[in-house]
């Protein structure tokens, strides 16, 4: 069941996407290509790339844009709205629902993230002489550093797990504050946009309590495992490791909420 | 057998209104029933509720002996009142969304009514009129081998003409196994459609008898009846 | 057959006296095959349930006649026919007096002009 919700969340997002995505790298290609090509004195060259400039900078924005109101109206139309009608007519439990809306923004979200990343790499490429050698030899240096230094490698993909939930964290707080929003009869909207604002006061809250019971903490830290070892071997750092657990939690905490709101709060109206 | 829908005190309320208000109801299996009542009587939220879109504010509604959820979605066909479809899809997607997700999609079914409907399955949804996303709603729902079928108001935004249409498209589609439940203002044109008929009004079931029996005692017609009954209300 | 719903009748009745009409002025041959149950709900626009009821009764009747795997015939038995033919051509006969009634004009009168009757 998830799988075929997937296919349909996908298959509708993509559609939005990839005409962006498409045209941003086409754009910045052309962008490059017409500054090495076309002669440098002809007005045709400096058209061509200030034009595809603008382009460029316009498709960034509006898959900036795109990306989070695709995001948000999916969630909110598309299943606690009229979408709602055909998506909860469907044999299929709350946490499949949440699950592929998730995953969807997840998948498109990163996948802006890419195309503006390769955007900027070619447009590198093609503008600065040295940027490829350079950017080939950056690479092998990490290589060596990570191979030199293990500990540096788990450090990188610390770096990676923690954008990730982060973002993860980013989406479900907008679904969970949706959802919440969702519990009133009327102003809907705007009860969804109290709750994100309080959830963002919460979080910061709970942050200050936790730097101020950090004696507790550090006594975790020298906790002695079985066979000798310390649980901050396990991570490069201690703030990397609680910082993970961190975004887990409230990522579990607003999953919970919202998939309990779906399955017995749901009032389409 | 039990009965494919039982709501006991069904009560729900928006805020301060009361839509269904301590409602009691036994549907039978293999039954076409007709739901009938003024506006605001509380039908569309009954089905809505009966469909799982909304929670009930007090007592109980059981679906083939339970709550609904996935399992009775599964067993459950739902007509919306307003066709509510995403504009960019086709009428084929559609019909792929239900195959996929309905074992009881009948797909050689779904194309017969698409004939006698004359809908074309290349369609953009955008493109189509009122009243023709209401027979592909229709064309949908009735294409699936349901134990419940839910239809709130399928002749409201459809012309006259169409009507004897929708309503042989029912009596061809259902599954004669399961139990049809339609909620409509035309009582006239949909009651030699009925076995029973249910009169709802202020969130109440104020009457539940079969129509035959109806006119066999009242020497009235349903909707006479009806009429009769609802003569001062809104 | 036209299938039209016009009083407050159970629509069982209405339907079966439709049909029993369209038996006895030959619509269906005797002896020949009857639709199903489903088929002529189907052109009825009526509930499956109310279309059985009513070929129920037309079986009690004797028009027709429910066979082991063939399903429905009408029946060839002349006598029924005739008998059901006569019953339906006396309730007409009944109406017509009655209607000649109110405009006055008695039961002779009305046979007389019955018999001079040349049609269209």
């Amino acid at each position: 069941m998830l799988g075929k919700l997937l296919k349909y969340d996908f298959k509708d997002s993509l559609r939005q996407f990839l005409p962006l995505w498409g045209a941003l790298l086409a754009m910045s290609l052309l962008n490059g290509l017409s500054g090495k090509l076309l002669p440098e004195t002809s007005s045709a060259a400096g058209t061509v790339q200030s034009l595809s400039g603008i382009v460029v900078f316009a498709l960034f924005v509006a898959i900036a844009a795109l990306s989070i109101s695709v995001i948000l109206s999916r969630f909110y139309a598309g299943l606690l709205g009229e979408g709602g009608y055909l998506y909860f007519s469907l044999p299929v439990t709350a946490n499949q629902h949440l699950a592929s809306k998730y995953i969807t923004a997840m998948v498109m979200a990163i996948g802006c993230s890419a195309t503006a990343l390769a955007s900027g790499f070619i447009l590198l490429a093609f503008q600065e002489e040295g940027f490829l050698s350079g950017f080939t030899g950056f690479l092998k240096d990490m290589l060596q550093a990570f191979q030199r230094y293990p500990k540096s490698g788990l450090l990188a993909a610390e770096v990676m797990v923690i954008a990730l939930l982060t973002l993860s964290c980013i989406i479900l707080r907008f679904y969970t504050a949706m959802a919440i929003g969702h519990l009133f009869n009327n102003h809907r909207k705007a009860w969804s946009i109290i709750a994100y604002v309080l959830m963002g006061w919460a979080k910061d809250l709970i942050l200050v309590l936790l730097v101020n019971i950090s004696d507790s903490i550090a006594a975790v830290v020298d906790l002695n495992l079985r066979g000798g070892e310390k649980l901050l071997d396990y991570s490069s750092s201690f703030a990397g490791g609680a910082v993970i657990l961190l975004l887990l939690a409230a990522g579990a905490v607003m999953w919970l909420l919202t998939e309990y709101i779906l399955r017995n709060k749901l009032n389409l109206n | 057998m039990n009965p494919i829908v039982t709501c006991t005190q069904l009560t729900k309320r928006f805020g301060s209104t009361v839509a269904l208000d301590g409602l009691d109801l036994k549907l039978q299996r293999g039954k076409i029933i007709g739901l009938a009542g003024p506006n605001s009587a509380g039908k569309t939220t009954l089905i809505k509720t009966l469909e799982g879109l909304l929670q009930p504010t007090g007592g109980t509604v059981l679906v083939d002996g339970q709550k609904p959820g996935p399992y009775t979605k599964s067993v459950t066909s739902y007509m919306a009142d307003r066709p509510s479809f995403a504009d960019w899809m086709k009428v084929q997607d559609l019909m792929d969304i239900y195959s996929d997700f309905f074992a009881d999609f009948d797909p050689v079914k779904a194309q017969e009514i698409c004939n006698a409907l004359k809908l074309e399955r290349g369609s953009l949804i955008k493109t189509l009129s009122k009243g023709t996303k209401e027979k592909l709603q229709l064309m949908l729902v009735m294409s699936r081998k349901a134990q419940l079928y839910l239809l709130d108001e399928p002749l409201a935004g459809v012309d006259p003409a169409a009507r004897e249409y929708i309503m042989k498209t029912i009596v061809a589609g259902y599954n004669e196994a399961g139990t049809v439940l339609i909620s409509t203002h035309l009582i006239t044109d949909v009651e030699k459609l009925l076995d029973q008929v249910v009169f709802l009004n202020r969130g109440r079931v104020i009457l539940h008898r079969d129509t035959d029996e109806i006119r066999e005692t009242e020497g009235r017609s349903v909707d006479e009846l009806f009429r009769d009954m609802f003569r001062f209300e809104g | 057959m036209e299938f039209r719903v016009k009083d407050a009748r159970p629509i069982w009745q209405q339907l079966a006296d439709i049909i029993t009409e369209s038996i006895v002025t030959g619509e269906f041959a005797p002896g020949e095959r009857f639709p199903s149950v489903r088929d002529l709900a189907l052109q009825a626009g009526v509930n499956p349930n109310t279309m059985q009821r009513a070929l129920s009764r037309l079986e009690d009747d004797g028009l027709l006649i429910t066979g082991r795997t063939a399903g429905r015939t009408v029946t060839d038995n002349g006598d029924i026919l005739l008998q059901v033919r006569r019953m339906l051509a006396e309730d007409r006969v009944c109406e017509y007096v009655e209607d000649m009634k109110k405009l006055g004009i008695g039961r002779a009168q009305a046979a007389a002009m019955a018999a001079e009757e040349k049609g269209e």
